[in-house]
C-alpha cells in the first residue's frame, strides 16, 4: 500500500520528461530581467549614463600652423584697425576692425571656398563665435572666395567692432573650423559636406595696426 | 548536392554584386561634362558658347591698367604673385542664353586651379555673355610656380566651365604647354568688351 506521498513520486518519474522541462523553464520576465541586466551591465561598462566630458580643443601655439583636412592656417597677427581693411579710409568715428591675419595654403587638389568659414573669433562682447568676418585678400584688398590648391595666401579676417569695445592687449580666442565629407548625400552625391565644426583654438592678444596706431 | 550548389551560387552572386559595386563610377564621372578639345586660335563651339583662344602668356604680375587710370583715382592693386599668373586671351560668343566663365580653370596632373576674381570691371570672368554678342577679353589664372614647371605642366587643359558643374554639357577646352612659356616681368590683362560679329571672325 503506497502512501500519498510515494504515489506522487511515483506519478513524476512517470510523467512527460518535455512537461518537466516546461515547468523549470524560467519565466517570461526572467528573462526579460536578464536581458536588462546585460544591457545595463554594457553601458556601465562603456562608461555608463554620465554625460560626455567637455573635450577641449587642441591648441595651436601662437605662430604655430593648424592642419587642417584642406587648408593649413598660420596666424601671423590679430590688430585693430582704424580703417576699413582693403582701402585707405577711415571707418565712421564710433566703429574699428578687429582683423585677424593669416596665412591660408590649400592642400588638396580642387579651389577651396571653405576659407570663408575656416576662422572665427570670440572677442569678449564685441565678437562672438556667430558672428561672420569679411574675407579679403591681403595682397590686393579684394574679396577672396576660395583659396587656390598649393597657393599659400595671405588673408584678413575682419569685424567692425565698436570702438572702445575692444583694446590693444585685450585676450582674442581664435577657433579653427573644418568641414568633413558626407558621403551618399540623396541630392549631393559625395560631395557634400557637413557643418563647419571648430577644431583647434589659439588664445592671442590684440597687437597693435601695423604702420599705425590704433585709436 | 542541392545545398552546395545553392551556397555556391549565392557566393557567386555576391562575388558579382562586389565587383559590380567597386567598379561602379562615381556619381560625378557619370554626368561628367564632355570636354571639347580645340587648338588655339580656332573656334570651339560647345553647347553653350563658342571660344576662340587667341593667345596664353605667363608673367609675374599683372598690368591691369584697363581698370585703373595711373594719374588719376584708386591705385591699382598689388598683384606681384609668389607664383605665376596665367593670362587668357580670348573671343566669347554664347549661343543661346547668358553665361559667364567665372568658373573657368587650368587643370594639371588632376589638380584644379580656378580663374581669379583679382580682376576689376569689366573683366571677363564676371562678365555676362549675352546670346550672340561676341565677348572679348583675359582670363588669369593664379598657379603655383611649382606646377608650372612641373612634367604634367606640359599637358595642360584649360577648361572653360560655363558654370560650376555643367552635368552632362559640352565644355570647350584647349591643351597648353605652360611648362615651356616664357615667363615675364608683366602681362598686360585686356578688360572684357564686346566686338563685333561672332568669334572665329575676328571683329
Amino acid at each position: 500500500m503506497l502512501t500519498s506521498r510515494e504515489s506522487k513520486l511515483g506519478a513524476m518519474s512517470t510523467a512527460d520528461p518535455s512537461s518537466r522541462t516546461a515547468r523549470r523553464r524560467p519565466p517570461w520576465w526572467l528573462w526579460t530581467a536578464a536581458v536588462a541586466a546585460t544591457v545595463v551591465g554594457a553601458v556601465a561598462l562603456l562608461g555608463g549614463f554620465a554625460d560626455v566630458p567637455d573635450r577641449k580643443l587642441p591648441v595651436v601655439p601662437r605662430g604655430g600652423t593648424h592642419a587642417g583636412g584642406q587648408l593649413d592656417t598660420t596666424v601671423a597677427r590679430v590688430y585693430l584697425s582704424p580703417a576699413r581693411p582693403g582701402s585707405d579710409y577711415d571707418a565712421s568715428a564710433d566703429t574699428g576692425f578687429l582683423v585677424v591675419e593669416a596665412t591660408v595654403e590649400n592642400t588638396t587638389d580642387l579651389p577651396s571656398t571653405f576659407v570663408d568659414d575656416l576662422v572665427r573669433v570670440i572677442a569678449g562682447d564685441a565678437v562672438g563665435q556667430a558672428d561672420s568676418p569679411a574675407l579679403l585678400e591681403a595682397r590686393t584688398g579684394r574679396a577672396l572666395t576660395f583659396a587656390q590648391p598649393g597657393l599659400p595666401v595671405t588673408v584678413l579676417y575682419t569685424w567692425e567692432v565698436d570702438t572702445g569695445a575692444l583694446e590693444v592687449g585685450d585676450t582674442v580666442f581664435i577657433g579653427f573650423f573644418e568641414q568633413f565629407p558626407i558621403y551618399g548625400d540623396p541630392v549631393f552625391g559625395d560631395d557634400a559636406f557637413g557643418a563647419p565644426t571648430a577644431t583647434a583654438r589659439m588664445e592671442s592678444s590684440i597687437g597693435p595696426a601695423p604702420g599705425g596706431g590704433v585709436r | 548536392m542541392n545545398r552546395l550548389v545553392r551556397v555556391l551560387t549565392v557566393a557567386g552572386l555576391l562575388a558579382v554584386g562586389g565587383v559590380a559595386i567597386a567598379t561602379a563610377p562615381s556619381d560625378d564621372t557619370i554626368v561628367a561634362p564632355f570636354l571639347v578639345r580645340g587648338e588655339i586660335g580656332k573656334p570651339i563651339g560647345s553647347r553653350l558658347a563658342t571660344v576662340v583662344v587667341s593667345d596664353v602668356a605667363a608673367a609675374r604680375e599683372l598690368d591691369l591698367s584697363y581698370a585703373y587710370d595711373p594719374d588719376f583715382g584708386e591705385p591699382a592693386p598689388d598683384t606681384a604673385s609668389a607664383g605665376v599668373w596665367i593670362v587668357v586671351s580670348l573671343d566669347v560668343t554664347a549661343t543661346y542664353t547668358s553665361i559667364d566663365f567665372g568658373n573657368a580653370e587650368v587643370r594639371i596632373a588632376g589638380v584644379r586651379y580656378r580663374a581669379s576674381t583679382v580682376l576689376p570691371d569689366p573683366d571677363l570672368p564676371t562678365f555676362a555673355f549675352d546670346p550672340g554678342v561676341t565677348v572679348r577679353g583675359s582670363i588669369v589664372f593664379e598657379l603655383p610656380a611649382d606646377a608650372v614647371r612641373s612634367a604634367g605642366a606640359e599637358r595642360a587643359d584649360l577648361v572653360f566651365l560655363p558654370r560650376l558643374v555643367p552635368a552632362l554639357d559640352t565644355v570647350a577646352t584647349v591643351r597648353v604647354d605652360l611648362r615651356t612659356l616664357p615667363v615675364d616681368d608683366v602681362a598686360v590683362v585686356e578688360g572684357a568688351h564686346a566686338v563685333d560679329g561672332r568669334a572665329g571672325r575676328d571683329g
